[in-house]
C-alpha cells in the first residue's frame, strides 16, 4: 500500500506539536540532571507521590487516545454517530484525568506543599500543571470537534477537523507517558 | 490525504492499546513493589518510549506517512530518552 505523503490533520498542528514536544523534552532533560544533583532529596519526596492515581491517570488516557483512533475510524466510514460517541468517551476519560490530578493536587497543597517547597515539588508541580493544562486544551479542542461532529460538520471526504484534534490529544497521552515513569517510578 | 483502510488500522491500533496497558501495569508494579535501581529505573523508560514509539507509529497514524513526518516523534523520543538515561547512569556514579 502506497504511503500517506502527509500525517493525518493540518500540518500546522504538526508544527504546533513538534514545538511543545520541544518544551517537554526541555524539561525532561532539567529534572534529569537536577535530580544528579540532588538524588536522595528526589528520591525522598518522590515517595509522596500516589503512584496508584498515577496508574490510574495513565490508564485513562491511553484509554481516551484508543478512543480517538475509534472516532476517527468512524469518521473515515462516514459513521458521525459513533464518530461522535468515541470522542465523548475520549472526553470523559480526560475529565477522569482531572479528577484525579485535582485529588492529587488537593492532597498536596492540603500539606502545605508549594513551588518553593523544594526542588522536586518544583518540578513535579510544574511539570505536572502545564501538562494538567494540555490536557484542559485538548479536552476543549475535542469538545469542539464533536459537537461539530454531532452537526454533520464532517464526513468521510472531509474530516481534517477531527483528525487534526485527534493528533494533538495523542501529543498529550505521548507527553504523560514519559512523565509518569519519570516523575513517580524511576529513582 | 488517502485513508488507511479500518482493519489495517483499527486491529494494529487495539492490540498496541493492550500491549500500552500491559507495560504500564508492569511499570507501576515496579514503581509499587521495588527499591528502584539503575536497571529498573531504565527498563520502565525503554517501557515507556515503546510505548510512546507505538503511539506516534499507530495511534498517530505516522506508520502510513513516508518521508521525514516519522522521523520527529523518533527523535523525540531519543533525545529525552538519551538524556534520562545518562543522568541516571551518572546519578548512580557511572
Amino acid at each position: 500500500m502506497q504511503k500517506n505523503k502527509y500525517p493525518p490533520g493540518d500540518l500546522a498542528i504538526w508544527i504546533f506539536i513538534l514545538a511543545e514536544l520541544l518544551v517537554f523534552a526541555a524539561f525532561f532533560g532539567a529534572y534529569a540532571f537536577t535530580r544528579l544533583k540532588n538524588v536522595e532529596l528526589f528520591n525522598y519526596y518522590q515517595m509522596t507521590l500516589d503512584r496508584n492515581a498515577a496508574l490510574l491517570n495513565t490508564l485513562a488516557l491511553i484509554t481516551s487516545s484508543y478512543f480517538v483512533v475509534r472516532a476517527v475510524a468512524d469518521i473515515r466510514e462516514d459513521d458521525s454517530k459513533g464518530c461522535k460517541r468515541w470522542l465523548w468517551a475520549a472526553i470523559a476519560m480526560g475529565a477522569f484525568f482531572i479528577v484525579i490530578k485535582g485529588g492529587e493536587y488537593a492532597h498536596h497543597f492540603s500539606a502545605g506543599v508549594t513551588l518553593s517547597s523544594n526542588t522536586f515539588y518544583m518540578f513535579y508541580l510544574s511539570l505536572t500543571f502545564f501538562h494538567f493544562m494540555h490536557v484542559i486544551l485538548g479536552m476543549v479542542i475535542l469538545a469542539a470537534v464533536a459537537l461539530k461532529v454531532g452537526r454533520g460538520g464532517y464526513s468521510a471526504d472531509e474530516h481534517t477537523g477531527v483528525e487534526t484534534g485527534a493528533s494533538y490529544w495523542h501529543m498529550v497521552d505521548l507527553v504523560w507517558l514519559i512523565l509518569f515513569p519519570l516523575i513517580y517510578v524511576m529513582r | 490525504m488517502q485513508d488507511i483502510p479500518r482493519k489495517r488500522w483499527i486491529r494494529p491500533c487495539t492490540l498496541v492499546y493492550l500491549i500500552m496497558v500491559a507495560l504500564t501495569l508492569v511499570t507501576w508494579g515496579i514503581g509499587m513493589t521495588a527499591q528502584g535501581g539503575l536497571e529498573l529505573s531504565l527498563l520502565v523508560l525503554l517501557f515507556a518510549l515503546i510505548k510512546g514509539q507505538m503511539v506516534g507509529d499507530w495511534f498517530m497514524g505516522l506508520h502510513f506517512v513516508q518521508g521525514i513526518w516519522r522521523w520527529p516523534i523518533i527523535i523525540w523520543l531519543f533525545v529525552p530518552g538519551a538524556l534520562i538515561t545518562i543522568a541516571f547512569i551518572l546519578s548512580y556514579g557511572g
